[in-house]
């Protein structure tokens, strides 16, 4: 006899299980969840780890800062964006040389000139592409497109649920994030004056956010020191002293205050079932 | 090792379902504090009526969704009585016995299906001028 196929909690496929067929699994999850919520709550994380995460986030959220950052510096100070280009390559190769082993197939001298030489080839259109919008559409939508940048970022579907509530590793790295912020970059381009400037603009954006993170540990006391020097002096410069107050307040706040936030919530208002929740969940759309 | 990955990974999830209750609990707290401080004199949040004119889409946008797409279901959408459609479909199966055969087979005696009766011969039995 031919062995049927096993369940899965897909609608869309036609399956050979009636309509009202429940998940054996399912049910003995549910048996297992039903006491586990009779006992008083276990938790085995380590705080150290949450409080390491948030950090971790914290420096996401400074690496996206380098976006505006030089984007004032070009487009509001006017400076010339060629030396620090120059700096910023250099720098690159310089790192990605020292790793050459391990990053043979990310970053090897062909596709880098490619991808300059794409980036050269599209600054003119980038230039004009959204011209003849509103500044200030496109700032509302840099914001939003740097927000859901940062989303995507924490939230790379690196984990899915399967169909018995096991939580399955997802090995496909996701380039939608990349894709966003190149979006995010391309949008701001065309406040811009010359192609040079968005060229340079384009190439900054790309190595500090994409190839820098991946290259080194942005969390490493050194390049976090000087990731937060830069990021305040300049909130300073342009934004004023008020303005570098507020950050340094809301960036304390989630560094010490959220992590202890998470583990308030985690023993007071945590519900019961989102574990079910999530075993339920519609599925995460593929976005790449 | 295999126990604290997979111990990272829950985390990883229980991140989200406090970074979704973090965001609804601020949003909830910002709009506390934008309908008491945002008068007409503040510079930085707009006027407080927005807040207002935003629930009341919402709330209407919700109104509309419980009643407004039943009413439409049921008086557009929906096939009128003397439309063929209520009568039957394509899928329905018409018998071809004849009369006798039909007679003999199942009228003394109960059938485990059911079988679309040919509406045509329902009308005739029910309207039939005698």
């Amino acid at each position: 006899m031919k062995e049927k196929e096993p369940w899965k909690r897909l609608l869309w496929i036609r399956q050979d299980y009636p309509d009202n067929y429940t998940d054996p699994n399912f049910l003995l999850y549910a048996e297992k969840l039903k006491e586990k919520s009779k006992r008083p709550p276990d938790f085995d994380y380590d705080y150290s780890q949450i409080r390491a995460d948030f950090l971790e986030l914290y420096h996401m959220v400074l690496n996206t800062c380098f976006i505006y950052i030089t984007f004032t510096y070009i487009n509001y100070y006017e400076y010339n964006p060629i030396p620090v280009t120059c700096i910023v390559t250099f720098f690159v190769i310089l790192i990605s040389n020292h790793k050459s082993e391990e990053l043979a197939s990310l970053l090897n001298f062909k596709s880098s000139m490619i991808m300059a030489f794409t980036i050269l080839t599209l600054s003119p259109v980038l230039k004009s592409l959204s011209k003849t919008t509103a500044s200030d559409s496109i700032w509302t939508l840099s914001f939003c497109l740097n927000m859901f940048y940062i989303y995507s970022l924490s939230s790379s579907p690196s984990s899915v649920m399967d169909g018995r509530g096991e939580l399955i590793q997802n090995e496909k790295q996701s380039n939608l994030s990349t894709n966003i912020l190149l979006a995010n970059a391309a949008v701001l381009a065309s406040r811009l004056i010359s192609t040079t400037q968005v060229f340079c603009f384009l190439l900054i954006s790309v190595q500090v956010n994409i190839i820098i993170p991946n290259l080194l540990n942005i969390s490493n006391f050194k390049i976090s020191l000087l990731t937060n020097l830069i990021v305040y002096s300049s909130i300073t410069m342009r934004l004023g002293y008020k303005a570098a107050f507020i950050f340094l307040l809301i960036s304390l706040a989630s560094i010490i205050i959220l992590p202890r936030l998470f583990y308030y919530w985690q023993v007071h208002c945590k519900r019961k079932d989102y574990e079910v929740l999530s075993l339920w969940d519609t599925k995460v759309p593929i976005l790449n | 090792m295999e126990t604290s990955s997979k111990l990272r990974r829950s985390t990883k999830r229980e991140y989200y379902w406090f970074s979704r209750h973090f965001i609804v609990t601020s949003l909830l707290i910002f709009i506390l504090i934008w309908s008491f401080v945002g008068g007409y004199d503040n510079k930085i949040l707009p006027n407080r009526n927005w807040v207002l004119i935003l629930q009341c889409i919402v709330l209407m946008g919700m109104l509309f969704a419980y009643f407004g797409l039943i009413f439409y279901n049921d008086d557009i959408l929906a096939p009128n009585l003397d439309d063929m459609r209520t009568i039957t479909d394509s899928h329905a199966c018409i018998v071809t016995t004849d009369k006798d055969d039909l007679v003999k087979n199942f009228a003394f005696k109960e059938t485990s299906g059911v079988i679309d009766l040919p509406i045509m011969d329902v009308c005739d039995v029910l309207y039939r001028e005698r």
